[in-house]
């Protein structure tokens, strides 16, 4: 599994929404799906897939899966392309 | 009553919304416009709530008027509204500034009535809590008391405006004369914080699922300044949480309160001054409140560290539940609340929550009735059953025309309950668990999601 496929497996997973709908677009508050709750449980589920541990800053700018892979790059997580 | 007395407050901050400042002669300049505009007639009205200024001055405009609301979530699924509507008949819907007169006939309204809060919001459940103008005010009175709540503070709300909770926070926040901030932001948004910072917020309530939140974003690393005091309400909070919640308000000079309440008390009932020392206790009753035990065989239990059903008598508590429109001509107040729960006492007088007699969960601080639950998919032609495990929901059911496979049912669970599905489980069965008498047999139920 690529960084990639983990990526959009904990969207899925946390947001219970299938993985087309996981676009570099796909932003907080948007969809339903993307509540405050579902936003924690995404963080959770990011920190423990990829072993990281977010500050309070990088959890509340996390506002789009393309801001998502930028935070997820300053803790070293690579993403292709 | 504290709506009626804003201009006491003269030229004090009252509310804050986005960019719009009122000081508490506006707000009550607002009130009066507003209420110009109601009919003479008294009046049921749908108050479509959202935490901004628009709600705030619609909501103490029929107070004052003396028309009774019904608080309902903007965010309520139309079909639900829409069964609401229908059976209270509201005169008047109210949403943002906008007033739609739905019909003019003259409804049974008692007296007192002032206010209908939804038991269990999210299910458009048709039962309501009926509440009086002297329930509201005496609350907020209570609260008042037993919070250091200054006229200077400001608050942000982070509740709900129709849940009684968060309703109870803009409530003794105004008879303090203290500033209202309204916000719909979550605490998760990078605005809320900021909003927090430049409007130097000095409090902050929450439920359970929001301190869990909050520690999840590193809260008590977080430098606010001016933030003097935290309170918890809405469920009960992990003891390790409390504990750690004390701790950082002792080293930081802050204070924490743990409370306890429920709607058919207006809100709040029960302070815990020093979660510090007792993480797992409620406390003792606020001011003009009183809690008694009682056994199962309903004599009042005296002994210290005896269990029984709490029961409370106040000012506060409702004058009853309603079901529909008839239910609104008359009320008789029980004299003592049974709050469903069972607790216990220690030597010093603070109570102790150990279990719950009512079906109800409260997922991410979310209160849902289980009968409700079962209600909403009987009226879809479905056999269902639900129960609760740690707060969350476990429906069991029979495949049927309306939802034939396990994912479909969930599915729809989350969306009208507005639940987060990681809380729902379901599970599809031959036939629902009876007991031999013909009745549910809900420990059944929960074996069937054993592993």
């Amino acid at each position: 599994m690529t960084n990639q496929d983990i990526l959009v497996d904990c969207f899925t997973t946390a947001l219970a929404i299938t993985s087309d709908t996981v676009t570099e677009a796909l932003a907080y508050n948007s969809i339903p799906e993307w509540d405050s709750i579902a936003h924690m449980t995404l963080v959770a589920e990011l920190e423990s897939r990829f072993g990281v541990m977010m500050d309070t800053d990088d959890i509340i700018d996390m506002s789009s899966v393309a801001k998502a892979k930028a935070i997820l790059g300053k803790y070293g997580v690579a993403f292709e392309g | 009553m504290f709506f009626a007395q804003l201009s006491k407050h003269g030229r004090r901050l009252a509310v804050v919304d986005g960019d719009r400042r009122l000081s508490y002669r506006q707000l009550s300049e607002a009130v009066a416009e507003f209420q110009k505009r109601l009919p003479e007639e008294r009046s049921l009205v749908l108050l479509m709530t959202r935490n901004d200024l628009e709600t705030l001055v619609a909501y103490l405009a029929c107070l004052v008027a003396g028309h009774p609301l019904l608080l309902v979530d903007r965010g309520l699924d139309p079909q639900l509204l829409a069964a609401l509507v229908t059976r209270y008949q509201p005169n008047l819907q109210v949403q943002g500034d906008e007033i739609v007169p739905l019909h003019d006939r003259q409804l049974p309204l008692a007296e007192e009535l002032a206010l209908l809060l939804s038991t269990s919001g999210s299910t458009g459940s048709p039962k309501q809590v009926a509440l009086s103008a002297e329930n509201l005010d005496a609350n907020a009175r209570s609260i008042l008391a037993s919070l250091p709540i200054q006229a200077c503070d400001r608050t942000i709300t982070t509740l709900p405006f129709q849940y009684s909770y968060g309703l109870s926070v803009i409530n003794s926040h105004l008879l303090a004369g203290a500033c209202l901030v309204m916000n719909e932001e979550t605490m998760v948004s990078r605005r809320f914080w900021d909003r927090f910072r430049e409007l130097d917020i000095c409090s902050l309530a929450g439920v359970p699922f929001s301190y869990e939140m909050l520690l999840k974003l590193r809260f008590t690393q977080m430098d606010l300044p001016s933030l003097r005091y935290l309170t918890q309400a809405g469920g009960r909070l992990p003891e390790p949480v409390v504990r750690q919640l004390a701790e950082w308000a002792a080293e930081t000079g802050r204070q924490f309160f743990v409370m306890y309440g429920q709607t058919e008390a207006t809100a709040r009932m029960a302070i815990n001054v020093q979660p510090l020392a007792k993480p797992g206790a409620i406390g003792q009753a606020i001011p003009d409140g009183e809690f008694r035990l009682l056994s199962s065989g309903g004599s009042k239990v005296d002994a210290a560290r005896q269990e029984g059903e709490l029961i409370y008598q106040g000012p506060n508590v409702m004058l009853g539940y309603a079901e529909s429109l008839a239910d609104l001509a008359a009320f008789s107040p029980p004299s003592w609340l049974a709050t469903g729960d069972l607790a216990w006492r220690d030597e010093d007088g603070d109570f102790y929550i150990s279990g719950r007699l009512k079906r109800m969960i409260k997922p991410f601080g979310q209160r849902i009735g289980l009968d409700d639950v079962e209600r909403l998919l009987a009226e879809r032609g479905m056999a269902a059953r639900a129960v609760g495990i740690e707060d969350a929901l476990r429906v069991a059911f029979v495949p049927g025309a309306s939802f034939s496979v396990e994912s479909q049912l969930k599915e729809w669970l989350a969306k009208t309950l507005a639940l987060h599905p990681s809380a729902i489980r379901v599970r599809a069965v031959p036939d629902l668990p009876v007991r031999p008498n013909g009745k549910a047999d809900y420990p059944a139920v929960e074996r069937l999601f054993d592993e």
